[in-house]
């Protein structure tokens, strides 16, 4: 029964594959179809969230997933990470370090006078939340004309492209504990199964490919008082960093290329250290692919709250390391809700059929009495 | 003089498609032990060497090789891209037939005994020589197999190594054109009944 | 003509990116038409997993992975001169990056072809010149200058 049931739905698979190809061309004749530089242009903070989430750098990928997934972004990001399934793994790079961002977005809202200054480079902290109608029909003219007259008005004095951190400072100070530079082996996420206690490192991982509304929604759940970070932000900077490797016969250090990063240390309660040294603040830190801040300020959040629910068990959700990374992967978050709209009729039928008997027996029982 | 990818020279045992074809014949062999299988005489040249094509297709990155007899030359273990080790770690040893074995290869562990090492044997010829009577799955009730050029201190270390199953070493054997599998699940006898 | 001691060899694969990828494939054509290219190891194309320090704890973990494509060659030019070169590049072409591990041959043995290189070079530094222009002005543009903010308070008070 139920076999004949799969059999017959081979014409309406192909048909609903067909049927999701005519909506996305249903503009017809006055189509244009997306090219996939518009998308990695014009929606560029999309496809920073899609090359996060699907664990890839790849922004041109990210854009035709994007693309072909109709905006869908749990769908985008399973198709990126179903890409690079496919790939062999050739190596891991030695330890990228991060103060050698090219920056173009620095701030610290915990510190006003950093090193080298702060630049908000482009972000809507600011802008009013107002419609922006002229955008509904925009000029191509217009539009092409922006980017040449924002490099045109501009002083001539070049600003360095890299600064140091702003922990650094805050170490050299003694106002955060030292960190000693680890040699610890980093967990795989990739390869190896999570089998918990997982360390730091996979936590970390799970978290930088995470979907960012179940990260979102976990820190807030610490930041409404489910929990005790109270977090002011040391540093958020979002730039490119150099991907540097050994020349594969000199030996000596290339550039590789450049990944767009987002990356958050945010400052929380101070504590004194287990060996009731001077009290010092404590830090959570969160890096990701792309520029995506909410998702970087939400990971920061969530480490101090898992470091310190690991250290002294957790008092709330977002300080048990099983619960916040269990459920914030979004292709087994989105892959486990979809799947109940798979044929479960076998299954279900057998539980019709349980009921029936159950039912049956307390009516029998109910007739004897 | 313009070499490109596409050069008959290095689509012989580096080209995927060469590979996914042999890869059949390896499962083939593993899944009916004895049956000798035949190198595809199209990918044959120069350069092509039956060890080539089975290290090639089985070996990268992933997983270690141990040569103890220095039978891989220079040039193919940069092309390999694979990781060398000693035979007591290795994943993949490749050895000699005619010379005993002077190493524990591992045999995996209950809990993985997918971890035992493969052998990449090299023999003489197969399909001459002293017959090997082979028993077991994938054999409908015996299988002969000639075979010279192996030594009959493998057969015993095979059987001392796959003594307690499923731990064990599965192996290959190899002549210039042909190869042979013999799992750990194959019980080799000589004719004499040893 | 500028020298390719002017860039660093660290730097050719950064300037060689910074082009669009068929003039590299282009100028390699070009010299496998007169040279010698043989590949030391197969071309590759996948992934690496990028490491990261985190500034939290200075624990090592990885953010994600990066695609990777790497070659290495050896170049006899038409006058008999041999040298090495490879190319480890954040794209997914192989291709791409034989291309370029010629080019690094080349131009790091100075074998005969290598003036064509330069000149690619420094189209390349020309647009990364641009890029960073572009950047920095964003800097710039948004540095915000709390001076101003501290002379307004003063106003301000009572």
């Amino acid at each position: 029964m139920g076999y004949v049931a799969i059999k017959g739905g081979g014409v309406a698979i192909k048909g609903s594959l067909e049927a999701l190809e005519a909506l996305r061309a249903a503009e017809g004749e006055r189509g244009v179809p997306l090219s996939l530089s518009a998308i990695e242009n014009q929606l560029r903070l999309l496809t920073s969230r899609i090359v996060s989430e699907g664990g890839l750098y790849h922004p041109r990928l990210a854009a035709l997933a994007i693309k072909q997934t109709q905006g869908d972004t749990l769908e985008a990001a399973f198709a990126l990470r179903a890409y690079r399934s496919t790939k062999p793994r050739l190596t891991s790079t030695p330890v990228q370090e991060t103060s050698r961002m090219r920056v173009i977005r620095r701030i610290s809202s915990a510190f006003k006078d950093i090193p080298g200054g702060q630049m908000l480079g482009p972000t809507y902290d600011y802008a009013l939340r107002l419609m922006r109608i002229d955008l509904a029909d925009e000029s191509p003219e217009v539009f092409r004309a922006i980017a040449a007259k924002f490099m045109a008005d501009t002083p001539v004095d070049t600003l360095p492209e890299t600064y140091p951190k702003v922990v650094e400072a805050l170490r050299k100070d003694g106002l955060l504990p030292d960190a000693p530079d680890h040699n610890i082996e980093p967990f795989d996420i990739t390869r190896e199964p999570l089998i918990f206690p997982i360390p730091r490192s996979a936590v970390l991982s799970s978290m930088a490919r995470a979907e960012t509304g179940s990260l979102l929604a976990l820190a807030y759940s610490n930041m409404r008082g489910y929990g005790d970070v109270h977090p002011t932000i040391a540093e958020l900077r979002v730039g490119y960093l150099p991907v540097l490797l050994p020349h594969p016969v000199t030996g000596e250090v290339i550039e590789a290329g450049e990944v767009l990063i987002t990356e958050c240390e945010v400052v929380a309660m101070y504590e004194s250290d287990d060996n009731k040294g001077k009290p010092v603040f404590t830090l959570g830190y969160g890096a990701c692919f792309g520029h995506n801040e909410t998702k970087a300020i939400s990971m920061a959040v969530l480490d101090r709250a898992l470091q310190k629910g690991m250290k002294e068990g957790p008092t709330n959700p977002s300080e048990d390391p099983e619960f916040v990374v269990l459920h914030v992967d979004g292709v087994d978050s989105m892959g486990f809700a979809n799947h109940y709209k798979m044929p479960h009729y076998v299954t279900f039928q057998s539980d019709m059929d349980r009921l029936r008997t159950t039912q049956a027996k307390a009516e029998q029982k109910k007739g004897s009495q | 003089m313009n070499t490109d990818l596409n050069s008959k020279a290095l689509a012989s045992v580096w080209a995927p498609a060469a590979q996914q074809l042999f890869f059949r014949k390896l499962m083939t062999a593993f899944s009916f032990p004895g049956c000798i299988e035949t190198m595809t005489p199209e990918i044959q040249n120069k350069d092509f060497s039956v060890l080539r094509m089975i290290l090639a297709t089985l070996t990268d990155g992933e997983v270690t090789v141990a040569d103890p007899h220095h039978m891989i030359d220079d040039h193919d273990w940069s092309k390999l891209e694979t990781n060398r080790e000693t035979p007591e770690k290795a994943r993949f040893i490749v050895a000699r037939g005619d010379i005993a074995p002077m190493f524990s290869p591992g045999l995996g562990s209950l809990e993985c005994p997918e971890m035992g090492a493969t052998i990449i044997l090299r023999v003489e010829h197969l399909g001459r020589g002293e017959p090997l009577v082979l028993r077991g799955p994938g054999i409908q009730s015996e299988k002969e197999v000639d075979c010279s050029g192996l030594g009959a201190a493998w057969l015993c270390k095979r059987q001392e190594w796959n003594g307690a199953f499923p731990l064990g070493v599965d192996m290959i054997l190899f002549d210039t054109s042909q190869v042979v599998a013999l799992p750990r699940t194959t019980l080799i006898t000589t004719k004499e009944g040893k | 003509m500028t020298h390719y001691e002017s860039y660093p060899r660290r730097d050719w694969p950064r300037l060689l990116l910074a082009l669009p990828p068929q003039k590299v494939m282009e100028a390699a054509r070009e010299l496998t038409e007169r040279c010698l290219v043989d590949d030391q190891a197969l071309p590759q194309s996948g992934l690496a997993l990028l490491q990261l320090r985190d500034g939290a704890l200075g624990e090592p973990y990885f953010v994600g992975e990066i695609p990777l494509s790497r070659a290495h060659v050896t170049v006899v030019d038409d006058k008999g001169e041999k040298g090495e070169g490879a190319a480890q590049i954040l794209d997914d072409r192989a291709s791409l990056a034989r291309a370029m591990a010629i080019l690094d041959a080349v131009l790091a043995n100075n074998l005969n072809g290598r003036e064509n290189i330069e000149i690619l070079l420094e189209e390349g530094a020309k647009r990364l010149l641009r890029e960073e222009a572009s950047r920095s002005v964003i800097l710039k543009r948004t540095r915000v200058d709390f001076s101003l903010l501290d002379a307004t308070g003063e106003d301000n008070e009572i």
